[in-house]
C-alpha cells in the first residue's frame, strides 16, 4: 500500500484496507470498533484523503537523505521494534487485568446497558467532554488557516446521482437515528451516528445543490458544530452544583442526560467531519469578505 | 463529598469560597468562553476576557483553598478510583495551576488591550478572531491537565493543549509560521501517539490508570520500564528537550507576539509537569526509574542549558534570542530531575525557576511586538536605533534580571535553590553547568541590553512611523507581568509551603 506509486491508487487501497481492517475487528469481537473504524477510519478519512489530495501539489517531493541518517533512522526503528516486542513477549498474557469487571459490576448504575457507552459517557464521561471540545479545537484551527478552496462538485442536475440521493439521504439519516439510539444497548453511539450522517452531508455537498447544508458561516452552523461541546458542558455544570460532584448525573436521570449529551454530539461531529472536509472557513452568508 | 477535606474554616470567607468547586470552575469556564468565542465572533474578544478574567479568578480560589486547607481530590462523576477519572491538586500543581491562570488572563488582557489598534491591519483579521476560542480551549486544556491524576485522561489534556498550541502558532498567517506550525504539529502527533503506548503498555500490564491505584501495584517489569522511556521521551519532545528542540525556536520565534508568549511560558511547562508528576509519583517511588534515567535526563538538561544560551548568544534575531532562551530554561528545570532524590529542595527550585521563567518570558515576547513595532523590524543590529520606547527598555531590563538570576528577583531563588541543591546531592560539574548557563544567558541578555542603552551617536532623521507603539496599551502588560518575574522573589517564604503542600498525596 506504501508503494504504489500513484497517490490516487494509495488512498483507494487506504480505504479498502479500513474495511478489510474492520472486518478483523467484527471476527474479534469488537463490534464497536469496527463500526467505528468503516465509519471514521475508512470512509471518512479516506474522503479527508482524496479532498487534501486536491490541494496539494501532485509529484512528492523525493530528497534522498545521505546513509548516516538513512543507517541511524533504520537503526532506530529496529531498537524500537526489538525493545517493544522483547516487552510484549515478557508480559503475561493467562492474567489479563483490565477494568471489565468493574465496568460490568457498575453497569447497572450507569443508565445503559452497553458497556462501551457506559464508560464512554458516564464512567469515564469527563475524558470525552474533553475529547469534544478537541473536535472544536480542531474546527477553529483549520477555520483560522483560512477560508475554503472551491469544494470539487459534481455538474449540477446530474439526473442519475439525484436519483441515487433521493432514497438514500432519508436512509442514512434513519440509519444514524437508529446508530444513535442502539448505543444505550449495543454497539452504536453518537461518534457512529456522526460519521454516517455525515456522509450523508458529504453526499449533498458534493452534489452541488445549492441549499445544502454547511455551504455558509451562519450562525447556525457555528451552534451546530459548537453544540455537543456547549450540551455536555451545561450538563457538567449542572450536575457540579446539584449534585456537588462534576458529572455526578442524579440517580434516574442518567440515561435520558446520556441520550441529550449524545443526540447533540451526533449533530457537532457530523458537521465538524462535513466543515473539516471543507478544509477552511466557509464564505459568510451575506458574501462579505 | 465535600470536595476540600480537611479544610479548618477560620473564617467566612473561608467557608464561602469552600462551598464551590473552583477545580470544576477552572475547566468549565474556558471551556463554556472557548464555545462562545466560537460561535459568536464579532463578541469573541468580550467573551475571551471575561471567561479569561473569571478562570484565573477560580484558579486563585481553588490555590487559595489548597494553601490552606490542604490537597484538592474529586472523583469525577462519583465513580472511585479503578473505575473513574479522579482529580487531584497538591501544592505543585497549585503553583503551576496559578502561573497558568495569571500569566494567561494578563496576555488575554494585553490581546484585548492591543487588539483595537491593530483593527486596520489586513492579516490581523483572521488572527484576531482565531485567537480566542484557540486560546480559551487551550486554557481548559491546562487547566485540566495540572488537575488530572489518570494517566490515559493527562494524554487527553495534552491533546487539546497541542491541537490548540499548535492552531495559535499558525495564526500569524505567514509562510515561515505555517511551516513551523506544520512541524510542531507533526512532532506533536508523534510524540502524542508515543506517550499513549506508554500508557497502552502499563494498561496492558496492570490494567488501571489512574495514578494512586497505578502506584500500588507498579513493579520494575521490563514493559514498565519500556513504558517509562516512551512516556518520558514523548514528555521531553513537548517540552523541547535537548536534543529534540529543533521544532521550538522556529515555532515560537514566527508566532505572533502574544502566542509566543503563552507557548513560550506556559505550553512548554505543561508536558515537563507531567514528566515531573509521574516521576515523582510513579517511576521513582516505584523503584522503575533508575537513578540512572534521571542523570541521563539531567545531562541533556545541562547541554540544553549550555546549547541554547550559546544560540541564544550568536541569534540574530531579537525573537529568536529569547524563544532559544527559553530551550536553555527548559534545560535548568530537566537539571532538577537527578536531584529530586536528595529532597523537596530542589522541587521548590523547579517550581521557582518554572514560574519565574514564565513571567519573564511572556514579558519578553511581548516586548518583542513593541519593537517590531517601533522599528519595522526585530534585527539585533537595529535596537540601538533612538525610536525605542522607554517602557521597552525597562520591560527588558526587568525580565532579564529574574531570566539571569539576579536577586531579588524569583530566577535568583529558583537559581540559588537549585545551586545549593547541585552543591549538597549533585556533582561538582553540575554546578559547573549552572554556573556557564547563567553566564551564556546573561551575556545574550547584556547583548540587547548594551544596544538598547547604547549612546545614540546619529540620531538619524527616520521616516519610521513609531506609531502606537509608545502607548500605555503596548507597554502596560509586558511591564507588570516583567515586574512581577522579579516581585516573586519578595514573596518569602510562602511559595515554598504552598509546594510543599500534600507531598505524598497523588
Amino acid at each position: 500500500m506504501l508503494w504504489s506509486g500513484s497517490r490516487a491508487r494509495m488512498t483507494m487501497l487506504f480505504i479498502g484496507f479500513g474495511g478489510v481492517v474492520a472486518l478483523v475487528w467484527m471476527r474479534l469481537g469488537a463490534p464497536d470498533v469496527a463500526l467505528a473504524e468503516a465509519a471514521v477510519g475508512a470512509a471518512l478519512t479516506g474522503a479527508l484523503i482524496l479532498r487534501a489530495q486536491g490541494s496539494v501539489p501532485s509529484p512528492l517531493p523525493e530528497r534522498s537523505l545521505p546513509w548516516i541518517i538513512r543507517g541511524l533512522v533504520a537503526g532506530l526503528s529496529v531498537a524500537v521494534f526489538s525493545a517493544l516486542a522483547w516487552a510484549l513477549i515478557s508480559l503475561d498474557w493467562q492474567v489479563r487485568p483490565g477494568l471489565e469487571g468493574a465496568v460490568e459490576a457498575r453497569l447497572p448504575e450507569s443508565g445503559v446497558t452497553n458497556p462501551v457507552t457506559a464508560v464512554l459517557l458516564n464512567f469515564r464521561g469527563y475524558d470525552t467532554l474533553l475529547e469534544v471540545a478537541v473536535l472544536l479545537i480542531a474546527t477553529a484551527a483549520v477555520w483560522c488557516l483560512g477560508r475554503s478552496p472551491e469544494t470539487p462538485r459534481l455538474p449540477p442536475g446530474d439526473p442519475l446521482y439525484l436519483a441515487l440521493l433521493r432514497p438514500l439521504i432519508p436512509l442514512l439519516c434513519i440509519v444514524a437515528g437508529y446508530l444513535l439510539w442502539l448505543g444505550a444497548f449495543a454497539p452504536g453511539g453518537a461518534f457512529q451516528a456522526g460519521a454516517v450522517l455525515s456522509g450523508a452531508l458529504l453526499l449533498l455537498l458534493v452534489a452541488g445543490l445549492p441549499r445544502a447544508p454547511g455551504q455558509m458561516d451562519t450562525l447556525r452552523l457555528r451552534v451546530t458544530i459548537a453544540a455537543g461541546l456547549l450540551v455536555f458542558v451545561v450538563v457538567a455544570a449542572a450536575t457540579a452544583m446539584s449534585q456537588s460532584t462534576l458529572l455526578q448525573y442524579p440517580p434516574g436521570l442518567a440515561k435520558h442526560l446520556i441520550l441529550v449529551i449524545e443526540a447533540a454530539l451526533t449533530l457537532s461531529v457530523a458537521f465538524t467531519f462535513l466543515v473539516l472536509f471543507q478544509g477552511g472557513r466557509p464564505a459568510p452568508p451575506d458574501g462579505r469578505a | 463529598m465535600p470536595p476540600v477535606q480537611g479544610l479548618r474554616m477560620s473564617d467566612a470567607a473561608g467557608a464561602l469560597l469552600a462551598g464551590v468547586d473552583w477545580a470544576a470552575v477552572a475547566i468549565l469556564t474556558p471551556l463554556v468562553g472557548g464555545a462562545a468565542a466560537f460561535v459568536l465572533p464579532n463578541r469573541a474578544r468580550a467573551i475571551g476576557v471575561a471567561a479569561s478574567g473569571a478562570t484565573a479568578a477560580a484558579a486563585v480560589a481553588l490555590v487559595w483553598l489548597i494553601a490552606t486547607g490542604g490537597p484538592y481530590d474529586l472523583a469525577v462523576g462519583g465513580w472511585s478510583a479503578p473505575l473513574g477519572i479522579r482529580l487531584a491538586a497538591d501544592g505543585l500543581s497549585a503553583a503551576l495551576l496559578g502561573m497558568t491562570n495569571l500569566v494567561g488572563a494578563s496576555v488575554a488582557v494585553h490581546v484585548a488591550l492591543t487588539g483595537r489598534a491593530t483593527k486596520n491591519d489586513p492579516e490581523a483579521g483572521v488572527a484576531a478572531w482565531g485567537f480566542w476560542p484557540l486560546w480559551l480551549l487551550l486554557l481548559a486544556g491546562l487547566n485540566a491537565l495540572y488537575l488530572s491524576a489518570d494517566i490515559f485522561n493527562l494524554y487527553v489534556t495534552l491533546e487539546m493543549v497541542g491541537l490548540s498550541a499548535v492552531g495559535l502558532a499558525a495564526l500569524s498567517g505567514k509562510a515561515d509560521a505555517f511551516k513551523a506550525a506544520m512541524r510542531y504539529l507533526l512532532v506533536g502527533i508523534i510524540a502524542s501517539l508515543v506517550y499513549l503506548l506508554g500508557v497502552t503498555l502499563l494498561y496492558a500490564q496492570y490494567g488501571v490508570l489512574d495514578l494512586a491505584t497505578l502506584r500500588q501495584v507498579m513493579i520494575p517489569a521490563p514493559a514498565t520500564q519500556l513504558a517509562m522511556v516512551a512516556m518520558l521521551a514523548a514528555l521531553a519532545m513537548k517540552s523541547a528537550l535537548f536534543p529534540l528542540h529543533g521544532w521550538l525556536p522556529p515555532a515560537h520565534g514566527n508566532a505572533t507576539a502574544p502566542v509566543s508568549a503563552l507557548l513560550s511560558a506556559l505550553v512548554v511547562k505543561a508536558s515537563l509537569y507531567i514528566a515531573v508528576r509521574l516521576w515523582l509519583d510513579l517511576f521513582e517511588p516505584t523503584g522503575v526509574g533508575a537513578g540512572a534515567v534521571a542523570t541521563v535526563l539531567g545531562i541533556l538538561g545541562a547541554c540544553a542549558v549550555l546549547w541554547g544560551g550559546l544560540q541564544a548568544l550568536i541569534a540574530k534575531r531579537l525573537k529568536l534570542v529569547v524563544a532559544y532562551s527559553t530551550v536553555a530554561q527548559v534545560g535548568y528545570l530537566f537539571m532538577c530531575f537527578p536531584l529530586w532524590a536528595g529532597g523537596r529542595e530542589a522541587l521548590t527550585a523547579f517550581v521557582y525557576l518554572a514560574v519565574a521563567h514564565a513571567f519573564a518570558k511572556s514579558a519578553l515576547f511581548l516586548a518583542c511586538e513593541q519593537v517590531q513595532r517601533a522599528l519595522g523590524d526585530d534585527q539585533m543590529s537595529s535596537l540601538s536605533r533612538p525610536e525605542l520606547p522607554g517602557a521597552v527598555k525597562i520591560t527588558f531590563a526587568l525580565a532579564a534580571v529574574s531570566l539571569v538570576g539576579l536577586p531579588p528577583s524569583g530566577g535568583f531563588i529558583g537559581k540559588w535553590l537549585l545551586l545549593d541543591s547541585t552543591l549538597l546531592h549533585g556533582p561538582t560539574v553540575w554546578t559547573v553547568a549552572v554556573l556557564c548557563g547563567t553566564l551564556l544567558s546573561a551575556a545574550a541578555m547584556a547583548r540587547v541590553l548594551a544596544r538598547f542603552f547604547a549612546p545614540e551617536e546619529q540620531a538619524v532623521a527616520q521616516d519610521l512611523v513609531v506609531g502606537d507603539a509608545a502607548s500605555w496599551r503596548f507597554s502596560l502588560t509586558p511591564l507588570l507581568l516583567a515586574a512581577a518575574a522579579v516581585g516573586i522573589g519578595l514573596l518569602g517564604a510562602w511559595p515554598a509551603e504552598l509546594v510543599n503542600v500534600g507531598e505524598t498525596v497523588q
